[in-house]
């Protein structure tokens, strides 16, 4: 549970950082945009039937990283786009042990009845 | 009070249906609903200001903003009566409500689901479009977001009442309105 909220904290960070550092342009409108969303997922993510949905905050990460050469900015604001980006690409894969059973989860709606 | 093993979703650990569950979720959207019921009698002209802590004239510039008004009903007005549904939605029924009443408690889901949804993309629009911040607006949307995960856990185990009544062959329209009978269980 801590990972998925530490998630998001960063995703509250990358939201509030263009106006706390204040800077603008693409970094600023990428951060925000990305970084709302971030900190949604880790919070429905820390509920263990949603778990899963942590996996949203990889490919939020993966863009993070990505960010700075697809819309071409430099200095600190592609540094701090790299250091949220990797932390949060890292968290995903900390593996907390699950506590509950949910009778088979949401995969369980698509599979075939078990004889 | 009977044990909790009856009521529980076979293969379940817990009851999502169970008031410890709910509780705190009708307790959340109790305050969802007074926060934003405040906001949008701001937005209505009925209260003349708004309280904000942090942004300066962020509220009033995002309270007021065009995309609160996309709707004839200003936006919070339309977001006290989906938390109100929230609160109801969540209070109908029984521990047993995920299997006696799939209806109610779809929706909850619904309810509760979209409207974090629509509550994000409100949070996302106020840096972007309107570059305001709105201290109430925000907690609100926390609010939503908090109260996605624990609710859908109920809904989850009510898709699964529906998927097995379909895999039965029992009449999943009358399963969904009227639910599962206990002894439809033992086979």
């Amino acid at each position: 549970m801590w990972a998925p909220a530490l998630t998001s904290m960063l995703g509250v960070w990358l939201t509030a950082a263009p106006d706390v550092m204040g800077y603008g342009g693409h970094a600023r409108l990428s951060n925000q945009l990305v970084g709302v969303w971030m900190a949604t997922f880790g919070v429905i993510a820390m509920s263990e039937c949603l778990r899963a949905l942590q996996w949203v905050n990889l490919a939020l990460g993966v863009w993070l990283i990505s960010a700075p050469f697809l819309l071409d900015y430099s200095d600190e604001r592609a540094c701090g786009s790299l250091v949220v980006g990797i932390a949060a690409i890292s968290l995903t894969f900390v593996r907390t042990p699950v506590r509950e059973r949910f009778g088979g989860g949401w995969t369980s709606l698509l599979k075939k009845a078990e004889q | 009070m009977t044990s909790t093993v009856g009521t529980r979703p076979p293969g379940w650990t817990y009851n999502p249906s169970s008031w410890s569950e709910r509780l705190w979720l009708i307790g959340m959207a109790v305050i969802g609903f007074l926060i934003s019921g405040y906001l949008g009698l701001y937005q209505w002209g009925i209260i003349d200001s708004v309280w904000e802590p942090f942004f300066g004239r962020g509220s009033e510039t995002v309270l007021h903003s065009p995309l609160s008004r996309v709707l004839p009903v200003p936006d919070a007005v339309l977001g006290s009566l989906a938390y109100a549904i929230d609160a109801v939605a969540g209070a109908v029924g029984g521990t047993r409500r995920w299997k006696t009443m799939p209806w109610m408690v779809i929706l909850f889901g619904i309810a509760v689901g979209p409207l974090g949804l629509v509550s994000v993309l409100l949070v996302t629009a106020q840096p972007l479009l309107l570059h305001a911040w709105c201290t109430l607006c925000l907690l609100s949307a926390v609010i939503s977001i908090v109260m996605i995960g624990p609710a859908m856990d109920e809904v989850l185990a009510s898709l699964q009442v529906l998927k097995r009544a379909k895999e039965h062959d029992r009449p999943l329209w009358t399963v969904f309105w009227k639910g599962e009978s206990q002894a439809a269980w033992s086979r």
